[in-house]
């Protein structure tokens, strides 16, 4: 197997990604588009863990952490980047609620920072 | 927010595609060009298929503090994400909210075809179930005079009837009492036998399923006739009362 097509779909949904949330302008179309492209990072990371071998063979490791059994964390950095993305799209979409409680709109152009709320553009 | 919101490209839910194409297509090529430069076609055998014991043992182990620590941020955002999305304990709408104008009203004229001949039936049923209560109390009214009035014409009849009480009283216990255990005593039973013989189940029986006969036999009693009709009515009072239910809906259905 080619080593380059998980990165090489890795970019492209990143790409996607970025066309999303430049598209669109519904805040929760907007999250999901972030989602892809932490979905895009998470493959980097899994195949980066299986393709890349580790330099970190002989590094001491800290008295807190047991010993590394391998060097391979990819996939636990994956882990984490899961959590990490429902944390955010947790509080993302709350910011989206309370949003919509406030003006009635979730249309992210139109999200101004002003005390009055108008758009000044 | 997002159920409404109509798949494919709309006006006033995208943003123009050029910049947005633009920015993403650069990304993507940019991207793409980068790692295929990184490992031209370099071949590699796939790793040995990864264990939950393999991930396990690496959380647990090398990762415990970054584990222990997301634990702590999945519970800040946890709480941030409730502090924000309870009413009653983030941000209150302030006068700048004030303004926007609250959802508007439907108005039932701009209804379309379907939901204004539901709603037109719905206002019929009502209608008709008015009537068929006015119609009921009507007509109860017209039994007790009628029994009334023919416990003061002849008296002696009540001796020969099945209820030897005053036909008065007995009635308005009749109906009290079919209006109480009337839908109890109207269950169907394994073994159909009724220990009371004064209440004339086969008469209910029969007249249930046949609705069409019972106006016939109801309008004598309405009209005043004696008391012996009244007692036979008793226990038909109830399948009445379902009868005339059916004959208003089928009246409701005629009216929309």
């Amino acid at each position: 197997m080619h080593v380059v097509i998980p990165y090489v779909i890795a970019s492209l949904l990143f790409a996607l990604g970025v066309y999303g949330v430049l598209r669109r302008r519904n805040a929760i179309l907007v999250l999901m588009a972030v989602e892809l492209m932490l979905n895009a990072v998470n493959l980097i990371f899994v195949a980066a863990d299986a393709t890349i071998r580790s330099t970190l063979v002989g590094v001491q490791p800290e008295a807190w952490a047991h010993p590394l059994p391998e060097a391979r964390a990819g996939q636990v950095f994956a882990l984490f980047t899961i959590v990490l993305a429902a944390a955010e799209v947790g509080v993302g979409l709350a910011i989206v609620l309370q949003y919509y409680r406030l003006r009635r709109d979730i249309a992210i152009d139109q999200v101004s920072l002003d005390e009055d709320g108008q758009v000044t553009t | 927010m997002l159920t409404r919101a109509p798949i494919g490209p709309s006006d006033d839910l995208d943003r123009p595609a050029g910049p947005a194409a633009l920015i993403g297509a650069g990304v993507g090529v940019g991207l793409t060009v980068l790692l295929a430069d990184a490992f031209h076609w370099t071949r590699y055998d796939l790793p040995p298929t990864g264990t939950a014991r393999r991930i396990g043992e690496q959380v647990f182990g090398a990762w415990v503090l970054p584990f222990e620590v997301l634990s702590i941020l999945l519970l800040a955002a946890l709480v941030g994400a409730i502090v924000l999305s309870r009413p009653d304990l983030g941000a209150r709408p302030g006068p700048a909210a004030a303004a926007v104008p609250a959802e508007p009203v439907p108005d039932p004229s701009t209804e379309s075809d379907a939901v204004s001949a539901r709603l037109e039936r719905i206002a019929a049923r009502q209608a008709s179930a008015q009537a068929r209560m006015r119609q009921a109390a009507a007509e109860e009214r017209a039994t007790a005079a009628a029994a009334e009035r023919a416990a003061a014409a002849q008296p002696a009849e009540a001796a020969t009837s099945t209820i030897t009480a005053d036909p008065v009283d007995q009635a308005r216990k009749g109906r009290a009492h079919d209006v109480i255990f009337g839908a109890h005593e109207r269950r169907a039973r394994v073994g159909d036998d009724m220990p009371d013989e004064s209440r004339t189940m086969e008469g209910t029986a029969t007249e249930r399923p046949t609705p069409q006969r019972r106006p016939t036999t109801r309008r004598p009693a309405i009209e005043g006739t004696i008391e012996g009709e009244v007692v036979e009515d008793r226990p038909a009072l109830p399948s009445g009362k379902n009868d005339s239910r059916n004959d208003g809906e089928k009246a409701g259905g005629e009216d929309a």
